[in-house]
């Protein structure tokens, strides 16, 4: 307790040099915190984004344009299937459900999604209920309805009217169309970055594309969902065996991705571990700069009866306390910074992160300690050991 | 039957090497002295006559080469770092020349602080005992002050305060008046006689000025060769 009071009343006593080193650790430890909470709220977020799909079947290519172009609406998407493809798989016996899916048009940046009234089936095997709910208004029964989703619903409310452009998602916009949608629903946020698409029948993509009989009509995308797990691999190694399309196992896909993701994460990991080595050796430098101070001062506590432990106490709990605070001021910022971070990446691709505590951050905490104890340890022996009556 | 001396030194030498010296340098050689209960004795000689190294011996923060050290009949050469420091605590009350106030600390704290450690005094009544000790030496405005906002004599008067604070049997004080104006040197000096008179402590006081030592009962000359200083109790 008294080794608490005189360190406390030490750290107090020097503002400038406990605020720049709680500055510095706090900043340390906000940084490991903020990667920590992004991996993991990344991770969980893609989980979430691609649920609703289970294997995605799109023209031959780069299986992570597929990926990232369906699922995540972040790339140009892959070239078209025909529509009699998909016919063909949705007949499949060891398809239970299929969605046709048409892309490549924008509004002002914002994906237009061509879909087939499939969309209003596909559910969450877990729960039953649908990944796509009309919050507002009715689903689109008419060509040139359209409904926005519960991001896109910011801007385009009931009753909106807008043209859609060719591409001009990661291009620069074509020509707009001359058609003319009028928005009739809005969807119920579904956690994936669906919600920041405008969404339309089938028919009216091909209208605009002038594409009219089913002979020539098109998808871009199909949404497979196979009866089970057999099925699920059976169906996937046949469609790449075959020369028309390539399938992809999306759980699979988003793995890949987090590998790609991972490198840059370990990257970052070290970046923050050696911050925190740096925030530690700043807890040490502070510890060690009031050095002829705390000689002097141990030699009065001693002085006044304090036993070599006390003084020793007095050197750690210093480093202690500067570490506690540290860590938690640290804490508080990285969780401010990471739902900063969610919030400007939900606004900009409608994935939801919840950046929400982390176990790692209990390593966090536990390292900074361990670091600063390690780091007031120096100060400690030496006031353990000093001589008293040389410094008084 | 006579009370045995509060403090008794027996043949003490306190030497140490200079670096780059062959021989040892002797700081301080007091073959015998001895100090009652109630008794206020003025310590001189010239500097470095051993007058600090002699507190920091009784006060058992410095062993010394040879001799032996009693206070209040405990050896202090028996005690151990841990019980020393306790012993030192509850027994001593220690003016220093630099009056070593912890800086971070404010005057009321640096006087709980000695209070807490030396544990004589029950806790609920430690802040009253504080502060009804500074507002005895005039410090009541300035309790909550940290040592580097008082002048040099209110820091003079917080050491006092917290040197008194644990009631010690023993209260050292090295060079008290040494830095401080005319009314503060007799505030602090007054104050320690009478707490040793009144109290039956014993005070020891290291001091250069010739004019104050007709206040004290007895005189040490610590560059006196062959010096022996008894009295009888």
């Amino acid at each position: 307790m008294l080794a608490l009071r005189v360190a406390l009343r030490n750290l107090c006593f020097r503002p400038v040099l406990t605020a720049v080193t709680l500055a510095l650790l706090g900043l340390a430890v906000a940084q490991a915190t903020v990667v920590v909470l992004l991996a993991r709220a990344v991770e969980l977020g893609l989980v979430q984004a691609s649920r609703p799909f289970d294997l995605l079947v799109g023209a031959k290519g780069s299986p992570t344009q597929l990926l990232m172009s369906t699922v995540l609406l972040q790339d140009t998407p892959v070239g078209n299937l025909p529509l009699a493809y998909f016919e063909e798989l949705q007949r499949d016996p060891r398809v239970a459900y299929a969605v046709p899916l048409a892309m490549g048009d924008s509004v002002y940046g914002t994906p237009l999604l061509g879909v087939g009234p499939e969309l209003r089936g596909l559910t969450d095997p877990a729960t039953g209920q649908p990944y796509f709910a009309l919050a507002q208004g009715r689903f689109a029964t008419h060509t040139f309805e359209a409904i926005a989703g519960a991001q896109a619903a910011r801007r385009w409310q009931l009753g909106d009217t807008f043209q859609s452009q060719h591409g001009g998602l990661h291009d620069a916009p074509g020509s707009a169309h001359n058609a003319s949608y009028t928005v009739v629903g809005v969807f119920a946020p579904s956690d994936t970055p669906w919600d920041r698409a405008l969404f339309v029948p089938l028919a009216s993509y091909w209208e605009v594309h002038q594409e009219h009989t089913a002979d020539e009509s098109q998808i871009t995308v199909a949404l497979l969902r196979p009866r089970g797990v057999k099925e699920f691999y059976q169906l996937h190694q046949e469609i790449n065996r075959a020369s028309v399309a390539q399938a992809i196992l999306t759980g699979q896909g988003m793995t890949r991705l987090f590998d790609m993701l991972g490198q840059g994460e370990t990257v970052l990991r070290l970046t923050s571990w050696l911050a925190l080595a740096m925030g530690a050796a700043t807890v040490f430098l502070a510890s060690y700069a009031v050095g002829v101070q705390r000689q002097r001062d141990t030699a009065i506590l001693r002085a006044l009866g304090a036993g070599r432990w006390s003084v020793c106490l007095v050197g750690l709990a210093e480093a202690l306390l500067t570490s506690l605070a540290g860590a938690v001021l640290g804490m508080i910022a990285g969780h401010g910074i990471a739902w900063s971070i969610a919030w400007r990446v939900r606004d900009a691709s409608a994935i939801a992160l919840r950046p929400v505590c982390a176990p790692a951050e209990v390593g966090i905490a536990g390292a900074v300690l361990l670091l600063a104890t390690a780091a007031g340890l120096l100060p400690a022996i030496q006031a353990y050991r000093q001589d008293v009556a040389s410094h008084l | 039957m006579a009370a045995p001396p509060v403090i008794v030194v027996c043949d003490l030498v306190h030497s140490f090497r200079v670096p780059g010296a062959a021989t040892t340098f002797v700081a301080l050689a007091l073959p015998r002295l001895e100090v009652c209960s109630g008794e206020c004795v003025a310590i001189i000689g010239p500097s470095g006559s051993g007058k600090t190294t002699l507190f920091h011996i009784i006060a058992g923060l410095l062993t010394p080469s040879q001799g032996e050290v009693q206070v209040c009949g405990v050896s202090l050469g028996m005690l151990n770092g841990h019980a020393r420091d306790r012993w030192r605590a509850r027994t001593i009350g220690y003016v220093f020349q630099a009056f070593n106030l912890l800086p971070a600390l404010s005057a009321l704290e640096n006087v709980y602080l000695a209070l807490d450690l030396g544990a004589v005094v029950p806790r609920a009544a430690r802040r009253a005992r504080g502060s009804a000790l500074l507002h005895e030496l005039g410090l009541g405005a300035r309790l909550h002050h940290r040592p580097g906002a008082l002048s040099t004599g209110e820091q003079q008067r917080v050491a006092v305060a917290r040197a008194l604070a644990n009631a010690t049997a023993v209260l050292l004080a090295d060079e008290p008046t040494a830095n401080v104006d005319p009314e503060t040197r007799e505030v602090v000096l007054s104050r320690l006689l009478a707490e040793a008179r009144t109290r039956d402590k014993v005070l020891l006081v290291a001091t250069h000025d010739h004019s104050l030592l007709g206040r004290f009962d007895r005189v040490v000359h610590l560059d006196k060769p062959d010096l022996t200083s008894v009295t009888s109790c």
